[in-house]
């Protein structure tokens, strides 16, 4: 691949802008999906606490 | 990490890189021909608010499923001479084409062959099954040869045609997307794609195939299926509200007959055909990709090809990698899908895939109108002057052979605002498209919603990388 001319910086630039967008929305939906996966994670783990409780019981 | 996270953080990363690393250098192309009042990537940033508010609305207002059970109303009854009397005008176009091709100039800016195949019908139909409907199925000439062969078969048997093979459900679509393929390597690699007699004797070749499959499989399934024209422009005509049957016009809800696409083996890919081919077109008359092809074309003359296999060569690889770019970043968007909803439902990444892919046609049709609609503006008005003198040797039957195209009546800047327009309103209904699907498929409104988290993201990236493309080429 050539290497860009560095002349040409400054579109290579402006490219990245049309690219940020698409950066922001895929790192909000991995922090969601992150988020979501701890929660229902987090709700596993009482259920299944919830449950050693009752047998103890 | 696991596997499949470490799996879609490279295509991630392929897909990132391929949009980044496209960037060209365009600081003395003629850019800046339209007077915008704000930079072009701010209609990239305005395109994907625009879609993450359209995604918002369709997740707090539209709750049900609308396009699972629509009916159509039948409004205007069409005498049943109609469709064999368009089936033979059709013939009678494609054999005069045919004709132009061989008998006309080799000049191909005078001769009507080459702007027919690569203006009004590569460009204008779709445009024409937007709004009209299935325009071509009515003129197909394949179509009408086929189904004439067949009643003449039939009346010679006393009635009785032969049965035609079962057309197998694992084809699918698949001869389509080889069609489109081809044909879209035929137009932007080839170095004689403009060549008349070449044109017409590519149109026999690729009727006579039709001919075999139909009289393989059926006229009806193979044109719905395997006729790449015919399933390229149907699903096109799928957004339109109006359905043509041979014996009556029908009007249906607006978008619902994209909903009803059914998702066989084969659709997927021809989306991602359809999506990547154009983007290539784009991409291909950038500067980036001139300064990649001259550092490529080189290296294959010097593995021994002629300079003219050799630039063919380049660009058939940088369709392949477009449309591999195109499918990688889908199949990306699916697998999010997949791991949204993997508590919810026992569907598969592809099987994701599949169901989604009708999403993708009014994207496909998004990036024809974006990537065409000047060249439809502009060079569609040379059809007065080559009507009038379709073979290129002086005459003038209309009396408009004198005609030139008028580049005013559309600016640059009126041109751009149509390719935003296009690409921002294609990848709404897109995303609308895909909640309605997604809501049928699940079993709430909030796992449907959280499912087309990562169809956001597919549409926001197609959106962007179409931007990016008409930012280079404008």
């Amino acid at each position: 691949m050539p290497l860009p001319p560095l002349a040409h910086a400054g579109h290579w630039f402006v490219g990245l802008i049309y690219l940020a967008p698409v950066a922001i929305l895929v790192v909000t939906l991995l922090v969601i999906g992150r988020r979501d996966r701890l929660a229902e994670a987090e709700e596993l783990r009482r259920t299944a606490a919830d449950e050693d409780r009752e047998t103890a019981e | 990490m696991t596997r499949n996270h470490r799996r879609a953080l490279v295509a991630l990363a392929v897909a990132a890189t391929a949009l980044v690393a496209a960037t060209p250098a365009e600081a003395h192309g003629l850019v800046g021909k339209q007077d915008l009042p704000i930079p072009k990537w701010l209609f990239a940033w305005a395109a994907f608010v625009v879609l993450v508010i359209s995604f918002v609305g369709l997740a707090t207002l539209w709750q049900t499923a609308r396009f699972g059970d629509v009916t159509e109303r039948r409004r205007l009854a069409l005498p049943r001479v109609l469709d064999p009397l368009c089936g033979a005008l059709g013939v009678l176009m494609f054999a005069g084409l045919v004709y132009a091709g061989y008998a006309g100039t080799q000049e191909s800016a005078a001769n009507i062959l080459p702007t027919v195949v690569y203006v009004t019908f590569w460009v204008g139909i779709p445009f024409a099954s937007l709004f009209l409907g299935d325009v071509f199925r009515a003129f197909n000439p394949w179509r009408a040869i086929g189904r004439a062969v067949g009643t003449v078969v039939a009346k010679a048997g006393g009635g009785a045609q032969p049965e035609p093979l079962e057309y197998p459900a694992r084809l699918g679509r698949w001869p389509a997307a080889a069609g489109i393929l081809l044909f879209a390597a035929l137009e932007l690699t080839y170095t004689n794609r403009d060549d008349p007699s070449t044109l017409a004797t590519l149109a026999l070749a690729y009727a006579a195939v039709q001919l075999v499959g139909m009289s393989l499989f059926g006229v009806r399934a193979w044109s719905d299926r395997g006729d790449a024209f015919s399933v390229y422009f149907g699903l096109f005509a799928t957004l339109s509200p109006l359905r043509w049957t041979r014996d009556a016009l029908h009007t249906r809800p607006v978008l619902s007959g994209t909903a009803r696409i059914e998702p066989g083996a084969g659709l997927v890919p021809l989306v991602c055909v359809m999506i990547g081919s154009t983007s290539f077109d784009g991409f291909s008359v950038s500067s980036f990709w001139t300064s990649i092809a001259g550092d490529l074309q080189p290296r294959v003359v010097d593995a021994g090809f002629s300079i003219e296999h050799a630039t063919e060569l380049v660009f058939a690889g940088g369709l392949l990698v477009m449309i591999g770019v195109v499918t990688s970043l889908y199949l990306l968007g699916c697998r999010g899908m997949h791991s949204a909803i993997t508590r919810s439902s026992d569907e598969t990444t592809m099987g994701l895939a599949r169901r989604f892919a009708p999403t993708l046609v009014p994207i496909a049709l998004a990036y024809v109108v974006a990537h065409y609609f000047g060249l439809l503006s502009y060079q569609g008005q040379a059809m007065a002057y080559l009507l009038s003198d379709p073979l290129g040797n002086g005459h003038d039957y209309l009396g408009t052979a004198g005609s030139t195209i008028d580049y005013t009546w559309i600016s640059a800047t009126g041109i751009w605002y149509v390719q935003v327009a296009a690409l921002v309103l294609g990848h709404a209904v897109g995303l609308a498209l895909a909640h309605d699907r997604a809501l049928l498929m699940f079993s709430s409104a909030r796992v449907a919603a959280r499912s087309q988290y990562w169809m956001l993201a597919v549409m926001v990236t197609f959106t962007s990388l179409a931007l990016w493309l008409l930012s280079n080429t404008n």
